[in-house]
This record gives structure tokens, sequence and C-alpha cells, in this order.
């Protein structure tokens, strides 16, 4: 099937690259899903040519076959491929609603639990000064200062304390201490 | 037959001329069966949806749209609005597939535009090449033009050519009638099958009955996504690395992107995301 026959073989994705046809080292070719989607789901040897047409003419795949050293190496390469016909800018927030900003508090937290606790706190900072409706909503204002304070805690020492911003006030020198621009 | 000669037609039309006949056959079937399985094999099909199945880069491209695209639409979308190239593009990965689509397609009046989904009796679809199943509760709404065939259009009608015409137009039912289409083509099986496997019966990535739709859904319409629930699990866990500006690999943002477009559906539409164990 690939012109330049390797021991792994990157034979077609769609532009976004999270789903692939790959051949291993053994010859065995896989449908290899996102991480928590199951599988890889292995390819009969009959099957691999029609399997690859398939994606392409009926789901819009491109046809790659390209062959590497190494699994990873064909991964750095599915990695670049994306990157080159599927650039995407980074995401925005502020169009978040609250139920997206609860759902990247529930990420802060795991984090948090897991001991990651200084991790989260772009996240925060970002959602503080970019997503409107945190400012709107004194409620969940108070979550993310909430969540911002105990990071705080759990790091050594602390860039400033905001024990100010749990108590669930938005004093103006909070907000200017955390460079905010007031809500609208 | 050559469907040159014959056609085109209008798919909702003839569809619902078939309506009768369908629904003849069905209670037919279903009075010589004493065990009352079939009944509720009618029943299970009646109140199914109808759902596609895609990729990242096509969530992303419906949510940029404003709607489900054709395959056509959607190249012509991903080369930058350029049409030619678009449909060049989309020709040229066709290959062995454009034929009998094109010659399925051409049996009715729009067919080039037309939307496929697999009738879904409540799984996850057909999610072989896309593990994002978009749900729409009823395709039918809004006027829209919808047939279901007992199978794969572009394979059921095409193994021999030229196209079989007459079999697509008498096999074609109405959305209303799919529970009549599931007892007259999948009743034999669901008798010999368990009741808990009869979803899989009407949809899986082993066979599926199919619904062509004209014109394509606005987002307005996708009732669900549904997802594996671990894979939606990641999803929140890449659109969190994501709002943290953690780095992310193209593969990985694209799915952050992803999970943001439903979430904006959630929002505007009511769009409901659904993790399937």
């Amino acid at each position: 099937v690939a012109e330049n026959l390797g021991r792994f073989t990157l034979l077609a994705m769609p532009p976004s690259g999270e789903i692939f046809l790959a051949t291993d080292a053994y010859g065995t070719t896989w449908l290899v899903h996102p991480p928590g989607a199951g599988g890889p789901d292995k390819i009969s040897p009959a099957a691999v040519e029609a399997t690859i047409q398939e994606a392409v003419a009926r789901h819009g795949w491109d046809r790659v076959e390209r062959s590497f050293a190494s699994w990873s190496e064909l991964d750095t390469a599915r990695q670049r491929l994306v990157g080159e016909i599927y650039p995407l800018p980074p995401l925005e927030v502020s169009d978040f609603d609250e139920q997206d900003v609860r759902e990247v508090l529930e990420v802060v937290r795991s984090w948090l639990v897991a001991g990651d606790s200084a991790r989260g706190r772009p996240a925060l900072h970002r959602l503080l000064r970019e997503a409107p409706v945190v400012r709107r909503d004194d409620e969940l204002f108070e979550e993310v200062t909430s969540l911002l304070l105990r990071l705080d805690e759990e790091t050594n020492p602390p860039p400033f304390s905001t024990a100010t911003l749990g108590n669930g006030s938005r004093s103006d020198e909070a907000m200017q201490r955390l460079q905010l621009p007031q809500a609208a | 037959m050559n469907y040159r000669m014959t056609g085109p037609w209008l798919i909702g039309d003839t569809a619902a001329d078939n309506s009768a006949r369908h629904r003849r056959s069905a209670d037919d079937g279903l009075t010589s069966d004493s065990s009352g399985q079939l009944e509720a094999f009618r029943a299970l099909a009646a109140a199914t949806t109808a759902s596609t199945n895609v990729e990242v880069f096509k969530v992303n491209g419906f949510h940029a749209a404003g709607e489900l695209l054709d395959g056509r639409r959607l190249r012509i979308r991903l080369a930058g609005g350029d049409h030619a190239a678009g449909v060049a593009e989309f020709e040229a990965a066709q290959k062995n597939y454009l034929s009998p689509r094109a010659a399925f397609e051409h049996l009715w009046a729009g067919g080039e535009e037309f939307v496929y989904f697999a009738v879904n009796a409540g799984g996850r679809g057909i999610p072989r090449f896309g593990d994002f199943c978009l749900v729409v509760q009823d395709p039918s709404e809004r006027g829209r033009s919808v047939a279901v065939f007992p199978g794969d259009t572009a394979q059921r009608y095409s193994d021999i050519s030229p196209i079989n015409a007459d079999l697509a137009r008498d096999e074609a039912a109405a959305w209303d009638d799919r529970d009549a289409l599931a007892v007259n083509h999948l009743g034999g099986q669901a008798l010999t099958a368990t009741a808990a496997t009869w979803p899989e019966l009407i949809c899986s990535n082993d066979g599926y009955l199919e619904t062509v739709v004209t014109p394509s859904p606005p987002l307005a319409d996708v009732a669900e996504v549904r997802l594996p629930q671990d894979y939606l699990a990641e999803l929140k866990k890449l659109h969190g690395r994501a709002v943290n500006r953690e780095a992310l690999n193209p593969t990985e943002l694209a799915q952050a992107h992803a999970y943001r477009s439903i979430q904006r559906w959630r929002a505007t539409h009511g769009t409901v995301t659904v993790g399937i164990p």
C-alpha cells in the first residue's frame, strides 16, 4: 500500500487527526480512536485497502501512506500534518456561560485533588479576566475566587493574598489587584 | 431500468406514496406473530431517532456553517469556499464510491444535497469512523423531505449496473413509516434475537436503516450529542487544559474546539451531551 515501506505506516486520517488508520511493526493495521473512545480496532489484511477507501470516500479522510521508524515518529508526523492542514486558533472564553465556567472549575478541582495545586491558576485568571459571565454572576465569582484562594493556600508562598476575594465581596480593591475590568 | 429514463423523483413524495404498502405489509407480519415480539420490535422502531457519526473536523465545520453539511458542501467549505476546487476534491476522493453514490443521488431531485443519517434506537450510532454521534429527533420537521431505506443506499441499489431504480423507489419509506420498514426488513432477525440486541440490529457498524434528508437540518435540530463516556471525560479535560493555556498538540486542540462547539450548541439550542457507558 505505502510507497515508502517502513515499520510503522500512517495510512489515513481526517484533517483533525484524532482518529487514524495505521500499520504497526508486525504488519497489523489498526483503526485507532482517540483516548477514551475505545479501540483500537484491528483491521483484517484483506480489508485494509477497502477500509482506507471507505474512510477517504465516505468520511472525508485524507490518504497519507507515509512510513516511520517508530510509533513515536509516526505520532509526531501525525501532529505536524494536522497542524499544517487544520490549523486552529487558541480557545476563547469570552462567550462562556455559567455551565462552561463550572466545567472548567471541575477540571481545576480535579487537578487540586490530584495534588497539582499550581496548575489551574492560568485558567482561573482567564475566567476572571476574560469571561464576562464570571463578573456578572456573584455566585460564580465567589466560586472562582474561592478556588483561587484554595490554590493559593496550597502553594507556598502565594504571589498575593486572595483572602479578601473569598468572602463573596467583589471589592474594587480586589478587582484592581487582579486587573479585572468592571462588569458591563 | 435506467434511472435517467425515469427520474428524477421527489424523494419525500415517493416515500409517502409507498406508505400504505409498507404499513400493510408490516401489519400482516404482526398478525402472523402470536408471540407479540414483532409488535414490541415495531414499537421500538417507531421511537427511533436519526443520527450521524462524525469526526472532530466535521463537528467544527458544522458549527462554523450552522448546519449539518453534506459531503460536497463540507469539502467546498474546507477548500475555503472555492466551489470548483471543493467539488473536484470531493469527487477525486470518492473513487469507486462516486459512481454508485452519484447513481443513487441522480434518481432524485436535489439528490446531490442529500444528508445521510442512520435510524438510531438509542445507541452510539455507527461509531466506526466518528465518535461524535449527532442525534436529530425528527428529521422530517420543518418540512424537510425524508426517506428511509433498508440499508446503505450507495451499495444496496448499485451492486449491479445500472442502478436498480425500481427497487430504490419501491423501498423508500416515509419517516413515520420507519417502524413498518424495520418490521418488513428486520422482523425475521428480531424474532431470533433478544430484545436487548434490537437497537444494534437497527443500527450498528454491521448494518443500519439509512435515512436520507434534504435540505440539511440546522444545528438547532441536533437534540443530542452522544459520546463514549470516557471520551467525554477526556474532552472535558482537554477543554480545561486549553482554557488553562497549556500546550496542546494539534489533535488535542482540535478536540477541545469540538467540545467547545457542542457546548455552544447546548447554550444556543439546548443540545444535550450524553456520555454512553
